[in-house]
């Protein structure tokens, strides 16, 4: 069963030289459960996605059309207070800058009391503890650290702390927006074995947003790959093991480099991403991209199922 | 905490040696003027003193011929008991007891007017910020940045002239009506809370736009920051985030502000009571220096000096309670 649909989002950012859109027409569903992929470039409009689904995006963005449908609940039409009963005990986040995410003049236990004060007022305050100190054993915190203020931990600590807030409430869907970028690679490793090992027991679903495609490779279920705001593929993870069909992630895949397998020469992809003040006609990536046919530059190229649950958006590739 | 508390003693050790340069400088200057206030009470009685009695007022003064060091001693050891001489102006009163009533008067008058400003202003700050571009936004800084600008005595002295003289609504001087009694009784009470009305609305008038302007900036600050989307993304209620995340931490750049402002109060609001003769510390500046009362003028001086000292000292506390970045 569908737990999260988004339907056609577009979003745009309102700048003083005139209207950026930052996501264009963007779709994808998520089960309860699975484990969504996002992937892109900086700028291609991933997280503003997933802040807009969440409705948490401010001015200057705005939500310029589509739907967002959470269990047959239209997030978009909720009232403020629906909302914010939505947030936390169906949905959470933890945000891209989660290192920020604290309050410097309040100690980790006051993060939580809030938190769930403001969703279950009727527990009592030692339940409260009780749980907080709970959810920090579930990522490996001793609980004495309850009594620490946020610039007294590392970032890894505050990082798992974020993440044990976001699961404060048992929600069903996470969404986790570049959530250890700010890491060192071992850190980051340890934490998301931790996530992983949660989503078994609790089974949520995770919204994963990142620019890192070989880290999503090993444990998301589906994968979508987003580029200048709009999605040009998306599909089972299977299909980008095995290199995905669209230019642009073939792209992405040939700037990784290899551990295994024939040493190849390591590409980047030529050019740069667009502006999206003023994006290319037709399909956005044709001025950076090998395959490109005269069609490309005309006209957009939608989004087509081309296999079970695989959907492609390349005029050339989806001809083949 | 033991770390916090080390960290007070060692800023008061500093205000301590600063409050002990303020003093000896205190000694020093008068000593190193031409004149002393024998002289001038000698010249106030137009020469019909005996010398006799000039070396004894010099005396009463703690002008001798002891040496230098001596006479510091002598300072300290008067100053510490909490003796400042005898006024000239309002001989023979000790020195103590004139700045005792000025600085009642001062920490009444300039002290409410502070307390209202800041809790005002920085309330108006706060909700200006919460509501960006909204009316309040849009009207008050502007109107309350051009009542700031007119010079303050200009302001003061229309004030004055409008509803003191004009409509007769207020008083226009002193602290208290006549015919009543310091103390507690309503009379007085009333009649001196009627008195510090109009010098204190004025006192308001012109800072509030200062703590307004600098609390909406501040909090728009904090607004943008990740921890204020974070907390409105878990569902918190906008009264909790405003107060709470965001308020609680726009307000402590200003509490700087609002201690060093607490400082001044202690010395005084100059022009204020002036224009309207407010028998407060700075009134009582403005008539020693007239006066050429040195003593009173070397009294008011050091407890200017000390409780600017000692309103740092607060803020120090404050900052140290209101924000655990600073405990170390």
């Amino acid at each position: 069963m569908n737990l999260l649909r988004v339907e056609n989002l577009k979003v745009d950012y309102l700048t003083p030289d005139g209207v950026l859109q930052a996501v264009d027409n963007v779709s994808f569903e998520i089960k309860q459960g699975e484990i969504l992929g996002l992937v892109g470039e900086s700028g291609s409009g991933k997280s503003t996605a997933a802040m807009a689904a969440m409705r948490i995006l401010g001015p200057p963005a705005l939500i310029a059309g589509g739907r967002v449908i959470f269990k047959e609940r239209d997030v978009l039409k909720m009232t403020a207070e629906e909302l914010r009963r939505w947030h936390w005990q169906d949905v959470s986040i933890v945000m891209q800058s989660a290192l920020n995410a604290l309050n410097p003049v309040l100690v980790i236990q006051e993060h939580f009391v809030d938190t769930i004060n403001a969703h279950c007022p009727e527990q009592s305050n030692g339940e409260v503890l009780e749980r907080a100190a709970k959810l920090l054993k579930m990522v490996d915190i001793d609980p004495r650290y309850l009594k620490s203020y946020p610039h007294e931990l590392s970032g890894g600590m505050r990082q798992r702390i974020v993440i044990a807030l976001a699961l404060a409430l048992y929600p069903q869907l996470l969404i986790m927006d570049e959530p250890t970028t700010a890491l060192d690679v071992v850190v980051e490793r340890e934490i998301i074995k931790r996530v992983l090992q949660l989503q078994k027991e609790m089974g949520f679903a995770i919204l994963f947003i990142t620019h890192d495609l070989s880290l999503l490779l090993e444990f998301a279920t589906q994968l979508g790959v987003l580029y200048a705001g709009r999605l040009v593929e998306i599909g089972p993870v299977e299909v980008f093991r095995r290199g995905g069909v669209h230019p642009y992630t073939q792209g992405l895949f040939q700037a990784v480099p290899q551990l295994h397998g024939a040493r190849e020469a390591f590409k980047s992809i030529p050019g740069s991403p667009p502006s999206m003040k003023n994006p290319p006609p037709g399909c956005r990536f044709h001025p950076r991209c090998p395959l490109a046919e005269e069609r490309c530059s005309k006209e957009q190229p939608e989004l087509k199922q081309i296999a079970q649950e695989h959907q492609l958006a390349c005029h050339v590739r989806s001809r083949d | 905490m033991n770390r916090s508390v080390e960290y007070l003693l060692r800023r008061l050790g500093f205000y301590s040696l600063a409050a002990m340069v303020a003093i000896t400088l205190n000694f020093m200057i008068p000593r190193m003027m031409p004149g002393d206030p024998a002289q001038i009470m000698f010249a106030r009685f137009k020469g019909e003193m005996s010398p006799a009695v000039i070396t004894a007022m010099r005396e009463t003064f703690g002008l001798t011929n002891d040496p230098m060091w001596q006479q510091y001693l002598t300072y300290l050891k008067h100053l510490f008991s909490g003796d400042l001489g005898i006024s000239i102006s309002n001989f023979p009163k000790p020195v103590i007891s004139i700045i005792a009533t000025g600085l009642t008067w001062s920490i009444f008058l300039a002290g409410s007017a502070l307390i209202i400003s800041f809790i005002l202003g920085t309330s108006l700050g706060a909700l200006a910020a919460w509501r960006r571009g909204g009316i309040l936004d849009s009207i008050m800084p502007p109107l309350l940045a051009l009542l700031g600008a007119f010079p303050y005595f200009w302001m003061a002295m229309l004030v004055l002239f409008v509803f003191g003289f004009g409509l007769g609504w207020f008083p226009l001087w002193h602290a208290y009506p006549d015919g009543t009694s310091p103390g507690f009784n309503s009379p007085f009470i009333l009649g001196a809370l009627y008195h510090a009305a109009l010098p204190a609305a004025t006192m308001v008038i012109a800072s509030l736009g200062g703590w307004m302007l600098a609390m909406r900036n501040t909090m728009i600050g904090i607004l943008g920051s990740d921890y204020i989307t974070y907390a409105r993304a878990r569902g918190l209620t906008s009264r909790r985030v405003l107060i709470r995340y965001a308020a609680r931490n726009a307000l402590l750049p200003n509490i700087t502000g609002f201690g060093m402002a607490l400082g001044f109060v202690l010395g005084g609001a100059l022009l204020t009571e002036i224009i309207f003769s407010y028998p407060g510390q700075g009134y009582l500046l403005i008539q020693a220096v007239r006066a050429q009362d040195y003593p009173l003028m070397q009294g008011l001086f050091l407890t200017i000096t000390l409780a600017v000292l000692g309103a740092n000292w607060f803020v120090d506390i404050v900052t140290l309670l209101l924000d655990p970045r600073t405990r170390r």
